[in-house]
């Protein structure tokens, strides 16, 4: 059930490369914006720029193809589905009919460029996860939000439980299956296909995490406030984070990548 | 240092006072001083570690830190005492080892440089220099505890707290906690007040508390406290092995005191046996 948690959080992969150097709000403004060129427009033309901009990405920042095939796995089955129905359902000359459905080029083409454009945005989001610390993507993340603290609303206390979250990760999926080897031992059967025994099973499972999640709340709670945090005060940084010349040329071309996707 | 006076304390107001959780407690807590302080469960031992860091506020009595009185600590008293919990992945905040040993002192809001500087110095003498830039859920249990020590230590704080702090670490684990405790004791003056239930660790401490429903029962040196078998078995623990053997030598006229570690009661041995020889 929580096997595929790494995928959710994605990994960071701490190597030495131009892309993992850059101003985490730099990569986080870039993949908004070619995420949003990516999805407010699309063909051809624009499929094959996105995906110039991303392989060339990865090579630079020496993360394997292999790594994003992995993070593709859990979502192949939403790609297939939502390639498959492209290829029947859209209107067009039709090249082969089956019953009601009918496969047209265009199809065809709607359902090779959909599937890629979802492969892009998803390439997108893990480069930048995969290239940025946790600790560096909620720094980035809470002060792009800083302008919201303004209109009084809670940022610092948003970027907190977001970093909490992402360091406790890991640590409750450990948790999470600890419970559920404990209930093996106690007789429980996770491979039973009937869904009431599914029910239960999860139920078996959350329970005692929610127990234990509000102990180890109390404990952080504990930790934090011997170790001087009070929400909203100042603090300072181990490592500021910088702006470079090569952040500035990475920004100002991204933006003219995107810019360039409305006139294509 | 610290100095704690007919402190009472309950977590609902209307209890009466025989039934509070700590009851009248005094006792006082010298530089570089090592105290375990044991009792069973619910005798109030993690209760009082909380009153002597601020966390908690006395419901009667006070907390003195160098003749200044304190029952809840402002922010500057914050870095002279340290509590280590039980579970040191609920300790540990940041993504790689130098961060979090840096959280505190971000915190404090301590200069770039100088944090730096204490940083580096804290994981160099804890020998976690290494480990600097390792993420923090892939260390080992015995390494996550000694973080969540460094993290404390780096503060320089002068009291450190270890509540269970080993319980559920091996033994390898156990003597890194043991071995960086001692450390801190000799090379940096750091009082330590260690709550445990191991034999072992008392023996490493230099005095014993024992709590009992909320009241100090015992409060004296561990070669006292080892002697004394109706105290002991009052919390449940057996006579330290080397303890029981020394008292047997001792019987038989082989030796004339009592040897705590192995290392004692073989050098007591080999000192006999040359003297006799």
């Amino acid at each position: 059930m929580f096997q595929n948690y790494k995928n959710l959080s994605g990994y960071y992969l701490s190597l030495n490369s131009v892309i993992h150097k850059l101003n985490p709000q730099v990569k986080l403004i870039c993949m908004i914006l070619l995420m949003s060129g990516l999805l407010i427009n699309y063909n051809l033309v624009i499929i094959l720029m996105y995906s110039l901009v991303l392989l060339p990405a990865y090579q630079i920042a020496k993360i394997p193809l292999t790594v994003l095939y992995n993070s593709f796995k859990p979502l192949i089955w939403i790609i297939f589905f939502s390639s498959v129905a492209h290829l029947f359902t859209t209107p067009g000359e039709p090249l082969l009919s089956i019953g009601f459905l009918s496969l047209t080029v265009e199809g065809i083409q709607k359902s090779l460029i959909l599937s890629t454009r979802l492969i892009l945005i998803i390439g997108f989001t893990m480069l930048t996860s995969l290239t940025t610390s946790p600790v560096n993507l909620v720094e980035a993340i809470s002060s792009l939000l800083k302008p919201f603290s303004w209109l009084r609303l809670p940022v610092n206390q948003f970027s907190l439980m977001l970093s909490l979250s992402l360091r406790f990760l890991p640590v409750i999926y450990e948790e999470a299956e600890r419970i559920k080897k404990s209930q093996v031992a106690r007789g429980a059967n996770f491979s039973s296909w009937s869904l009431k025994s599914k029910v239960n099973n999860v139920v078996s499972i959350i329970i005692p995490m929610i127990y234990s999640a509000i102990i180890r709340a109390d404990d952080l709670a504990i930790a934090m406030e011997i170790r001087g945090f009070k929400i909203g005060e100042k603090r300072t940084r181990l490592k500021e984070t910088r702006f470079n010349f090569i952040d500035l040329v990475i920004l100002i071309l991204t933006i003219i990548i995107f810019i360039i996707t409305f006139f294509l | 240092m610290l100095k704690l006076n007919d402190v009472y304390f309950n977590y609902h107001n209307d209890t009466p006072r025989e039934l509070q959780v700590l009851r009248g407690v005094s006792l006082s807590l010298g530089e570089g001083e090592y105290i375990s302080l044991v009792g069973n469960n619910g005798s109030g031992k993690s209760t009082l570690a909380k009153i002597i860091c601020g966390l908690l506020k006395p419901s009667e009595g006070t907390v003195i830190w160098s003749s200044e009185e304190s029952n809840r600590l402002i922010p500057g008293h914050r870095t002279r005492v340290g509590l280590i919990l039980q579970n040191p992945d609920n300790q540990i905040f940041s993504g790689t080892v130098e961060e979090d040993v840096a959280f505190g002192l971000e915190n404090l809001q301590t200069p770039l440089v100088e944090m730096k500087r204490k940083v580096e110095d804290t994981l160099r003498s804890l020998h976690l220099w290494d480990k600097k830039d390792h993420p923090t859920h892939l260390l080992s249990g015995g390494e996550k505890q000694k973080l969540a020590i460094a993290s404390i230590v780096v503060m320089e704080p002068e009291c450190l707290i270890l509540d269970e702090a080993t319980v559920s670490l091996d033994y390898r684990s156990k003597e890194q906690v043991l071995e960086t405790i001692m450390f801190l004791k000799k090379t940096k003056r750091v009082a330590i007040i260690q709550i445990t239930s191991s034999i072992d660790e008392v023996i490493s401490s230099e005095r014993v508390i024992l709590l009992d429903k909320g009241k100090i029962l015992y409060d004296d040196q561990v070669s006292s406290f080892l002697k004394d078998s109706e105290i002991m078995d009052l919390i449940g623990f057996d006579m330290p092995a080397y303890v029981s053997i020394s008292q047997e030598l001792i019987g038989r006229g082989l030796i004339k005191e009592v040897c705590y570690t192995r290392e004692e009661l073989a050098d007591r041995l080999l000192w006999e046996y040359q003297y006799r020889t």
